[in-house]
């Protein structure tokens, strides 16, 4: 019912803005927008190009505030705190399923915000190095099974996102989680730097981030933790084509404040669905690798919902959550 | 104000073993290796260490200068304009947020410039232009947002 | 390497009257960003990045190198005026550099900067442009147990560069090492000497301490010393390219060291321009003739230090563009820009864009000779500072040195943390501790802890795993060879006179 008036609604604003000044003619002036991660890294980089098509549609300036520190908490901390009247909207990604499990301090979650729209997923892969003794996926599965703690793994920080995603893998072929010795690194450049050297012999992250590594031919994918192959490397099978079905992967999406009035809020998502659907946006998207999804409002809310339980399930399960 | 080496030395020493206490606490790993508390100690140890050679190294000399030498090049009249300058920052801290960027640090130089005898006029003409300066490189150049206080600026 | 058809496709490609207008344009932007403390050449270019959307790939990317380029340079003019280095590259040489203007010298040693920056850029571009592919297999051969030593080798600098005593330098880098451990730990993600404040779990930022080591302290010494109405700071000589020939003919076997190291160290992805010119200049007072004047002032360090950080910058693209591993997040938002443009990095980009590459190449050799005219042009614009009398420049300093802290998190934070570093420093240099060494130990604590960590892991704490790879045993014996150098060289000095 929530979802029918939802969309009736944004379906009504946006003929309304084609068609005559209204009662509430926000926005009057500059938009917020926070970003909590650094400038110029892969979020950062679809926030301010979402920005920049939603500028357009709403006749008003996005200034992109880069809110760094904490994992994210504190940019989604300013945002949860911010006057909920459509001026401030701010970047929602995975971490936010994440954080609050591993560190008690942060108390901040997907409760906090009301959801616009998900933009974005990719998926977490199984990747090993081109040099290793085993080369296809049953291979590494057995070798594994044989030789327990032996394969060093690694792609994020301990309790990142690809972390979650190996211990899920693992345990769902039935291993331990210290089947593979996690070598934490501060991200998947420097984790594929590792594996180049010599130091790490599997990856899980995503395919955006292994592409370089795949072309160069020093990794090789064998699954993708997704429900369907990847566009760009269509050889790659999906978990469930490897015999289990298990899918993990960062995803992003913009919210608000809760309690921004329901007029605008309808508004900044008629224009952002307008901006994703952009084919500059999606052009940008597809030469960035990254994976397009979109879900709004109410959906948006239960995907977090449901990802903060997997990824909060995930993360007792390698005994990182407290 | 000057603190004797040797002093110095104690307060090191003390220092790290404090910092140890603390770290000693963090986990180890999983499988039960050196955690999170390793490089903390180790290092807070070293800093112990060397805190107490610095105080045998000095000890010497400890009758030969005061523990606490009061006396030295700044004065009361430096101190005094050292804690304006460290208040000065708290004061921007503070009220940035509600007066907004070019109040707040308009104010801020202005007193300084007031506190290094500079003529009212000229204090008044230069913090005005340097505020409004920073603003327009920082705010509009470089995007970076500035704290808008009560009055949107 | 490449076909003549190629390279004269590059070239007209960027000899195009817009091409060469928007590398002077984001020249001269470069040069300002890297003047004002707090603001990085990263910051710089992912504010670029939008308007690169509408540029074709050569301009795009040529307009981030040229500013890159020349925001390291920059970086020198704040540092030397002000003593508030623009980029952490230039924190190695601040206090030399400051303590020369001070004498009045600051035309003479921008000069310097000035043109060894740009030859030491002109040098890593010419190797960028010989040998890339076989460098980046080489920089790839790098695991946690190279950095490690690579981050033992900075460290030990930092004891060597500080003047006075060296235990006092110790202290002082063990600060900057134990700040280092505020934030999450890499093992387990566990929260030290946070007091539950998200904003500490990356630990403090950079940039913030920094300014409080450099800036707030200097600010705290300036207001304190008495008044006197309308001083300025003396200047001496206003030539720029004074002396220049004779500080090259007289270090030129030390300048083509810090060329080779500054770019070897550039390559390793991770490590940049800020440990480039920390551990050249560690080096080169190790094997000074007059090591005393290090600190107080002294070309010789400034000259090897300063075309270390250039030279390291044509370095960080190199596994950038033959592997798409970036070394920094500069180097990460250029690979993304390529992306963008169609351009994979990897080696088809070698083989099926030739002549894109070329033009790389060009842009980063014409970005350094570019260097040498704006460069002047801004050199003689700041140092108009120095004729600003005290009384003014100092509160100008202090609102400079509170929002370039905020400029990094945009967070009051910052500025609290900025706040408390200036006490720390000010106490510090009062009670004869340098300050180089912990923002050396900022620096490379990190890299330190987490090379370590990962290379235990690794090797299931196994200490001789540090030995066991070739290039790690080298650079294991270096930093040993480098530690007991002094002892050796008086040994075999006494058995030259023992044998007289």
């Amino acid at each position: 019912m929530k979802k029918a008036v939802l969309a009736a609604m944004a379906a009504a604003t946006l003929m309304f803005s084609v068609g005559q000044a209204q009662a509430d003619d926000f926005p009057t002036h500059a938009i917020t927008m926070i970003c909590s991660w650094g400038a110029g890294g892969g979020s950062d980089a679809q926030l301010r190009f979402v920005a920049g098509l939603m500028e357009k549609e709403l006749g008003q300036p996005i200034k992109v505030e880069n809110r760094t520190g904490g994992g994210g908490a504190v940019g989604w901390s300013a945002l949860a705190r911010a006057k909920p009247d459509g001026y401030t909207i701010g970047q929602l990604t995975a971490e936010l399923a994440m954080d609050h499990w591993i560190t008690p301090a942060v108390t901040v979650s997907y409760k906090d915000f009301d959801a616009l729209a998900l933009m974005n997923e990719d998926a977490a892969t199984v990747t090993i190095s081109a040099t290793a003794p085993y080369k296809t996926y049953e291979e590494f599965v057995q070798y594994l099974k044989d030789n327990p703690g032996k394969v060093r793994g690694g792609a994020t920080s301990v309790g990142g996102i690809w972390h979650v995603a190996m211990g899920k893998w693992l345990d769902s072929i039935g291993l331990p989680v210290n089947a593979i010795t996690y070598i934490p690194t501060s991200g998947s450049a420097e984790a594929y730097k590792e594996m180049a050297a010599g130091g790490i012999d599997a990856c899980f992250t995503s395919v955006a981030e292994s592409a370089t590594m795949y072309k160069t031919g020093k990794a090789v994918g064998l699954a993708v933790m997704s429900d369907k192959r990847d566009p760009k490397f269509p050889d790659i099978p999906t978990m469930a084509e490897r015999g289990t079905d298990i899918q993990v992967g960062t995803w992003r999406g913009i919210g608000l404040p809760k309690g921004v009035p329901a007029e605008r809020r309808a508004k900044l998502m008629a224009a952002l669905k307008k901006a994703t659907s952009d084919p500059a946006y999606l052009k940008f998207m597809e030469d960035r690798g990254f994976g397009v999804k979109y879900l709004e409002g109410e959906d948006f809310y239960n995907y977090m919902k449901a990802s903060d339980e997997a990824l909060g399930g995930a993360l007792k399960a390698l005994g990182l959550a407290k | 104000m000057k603190i004797h080496d040797a002093l110095l030395g104690l307060i090191i020493f003390v220092g790290g073993l404090i910092i140890c206490y603390v770290a000693k606490d963090f986990p180890d790993q999983n499988d039960g290796k050196p955690g999170p508390w390793l490089f903390p100690v180790v290092l807070s140890l070293l800093f112990s260490l060397s805190g107490l050679i610095l105080f045998f190294k000095k000890f010497k000399t400890l009758k030969d200068r005061p523990l606490i030498d009061v006396q030295d090049r700044v004065g009361a009249a430096g101190m005094l304009k050292i804690l304006v300058l460290l208040s000065l920052i708290i004061f921007y801290i503070l009220t940035s947020e509600f007066l907004g960027f070019l109040i707040a640090m308009g104010l801020t130089m202005l007193i300084m410039m007031l506190v290094l005898r500079t003529k009212l006029y000229m204090a008044l003409l230069v913090s005005a232009c340097a505020t409004l300066g920073i603003y327009l490189i920082f705010a509009k150049v470089l995007l970076v947002p500035l704290p808008e206080g009560l009055f949107y600026f | 390497m490449f076909d003549f058809s190629v390279m004269m496709q590059g070239l007209q490609s960027i000899l195009d009257p817009t091409v060469l207008m928007i590398i002077v344009g984001s020249g001269l932007y470069g040069l300002f960003i890297g003047a004002m403390p707090g603001l990085t050449a990263t910051m710089a270019v992912a504010l670029l990045v939008p308007i690169t959307f509408y540029m074709d790939a050569v301009p795009a990317i040529a307009s981030i190198i040229t500013m890159s380029a020349m925001a390291i340079f920059a970086g020198d003019l704040p540092g030397t005026l002000l003593h508030i280095p623009g980029t952490p590259s230039s924190a190695a040489y601040c206090n030399d550099s400051f303590a020369l203007a001070k004498k009045g010298k600051a035309s003479v040693v921008l000069g310097v900067d000035l043109v060894l920056s740009a030859l030491g850029g002109l040098f890593g571009s010419i190797i960028l442009l010989c040998m890339a592919p076989v460098l980046a297999e080489v920089a790839l051969q790098f695991s946690s147990y190279e950095f490690f030593w690579l981050a033992v080798l900075g460290l030990s600098c930092a004891v060597m560069i500080s003047s006075g005593s060296p235990l006092k330098g110790f202290v002082s880098l063990l600060i900057g090492l134990l700040v280092n451990c505020v934030g999450l730990d890499i093992t387990l993600g566990f929260p030290r000497f946070t007091f539950d404040r998200p904003e500490l779990f990356e630990g403090f930022s950079f940039i913030p301490a920094m300014i409080g080591m450099f800036g707030i302290a200097e600010l705290m010494k300036n207001v304190s010393e008495p008044i006197n109405r309308n001083a300025t700071m003396i200047e001496y000589s206003t030539d720029i390219f004074k002396g220049i020939g004779g500080v090259i003919k007289k270090y030129w076997n030390q300048i083509i060291r810090s060329q080779l190291i500054g770019t070897c160290i550039g390559i390793l992805p991770g490590a940049g321009g800020d440990i480039a010119a920390w551990i050249c200049y560690g080096v080169a007072k190790r094997f000074s003739k007059t090591p005393d004047e290090y600190g107080q002032g002294t070309v010789e360090g400034i000259a090897n230090a300063t075309t270390a950080n250039n030279a390291a910058i044509s370095g960080a693209f190199i596994p950038a563009l033959v592997f798409g591993i970036p070394g920094d997040s500069l180097t990460a938002i250029i690979i993304g820009v390529l992306f963008m443009k169609g351009l994979e990095p990897g080696p088809t980009l070698f083989t099926n864009h030739g002549d894109f590459l070329f033009a790389i190449y060009m842009v980063f050799i014409l970005a350094n000779i570019l260097l040498i005219p704006l460069g002047y042009i801004i050199i003689r614009l700041a140092t108009k500072v120095m004729r600003v009398p005290t009384n003014l420049l100092n509160p100008i300093i202090l609102g400079f040195c509170i929002v370039g802290a905020y400029a990094i998190n945009n967070a009051n934070f910052d500025i609290m943390a900025m706040f408390g570093f200036g006490i720390l420093a000010f106490i510090m240099l009062k009670h004869g501790f340098p300050v180089a060494p912990a923002i050396l130990g900022l620096v490379l604590g990190d890299m330190l802890e987490n090379t370590f960590m990962q290379s235990m892991i690794k090797s299931e704490w196994d200490l001789t795993s540090f030995f066991s790879r070739p290039i790690a045993a080298i650079l294991g014996l270096i930093t040993v060879l480098l530690w007991f150098s002094p002892l050796i060289v008086k040994a075999v000095k006494k058995g030259r006179k023992v044998q007289a």
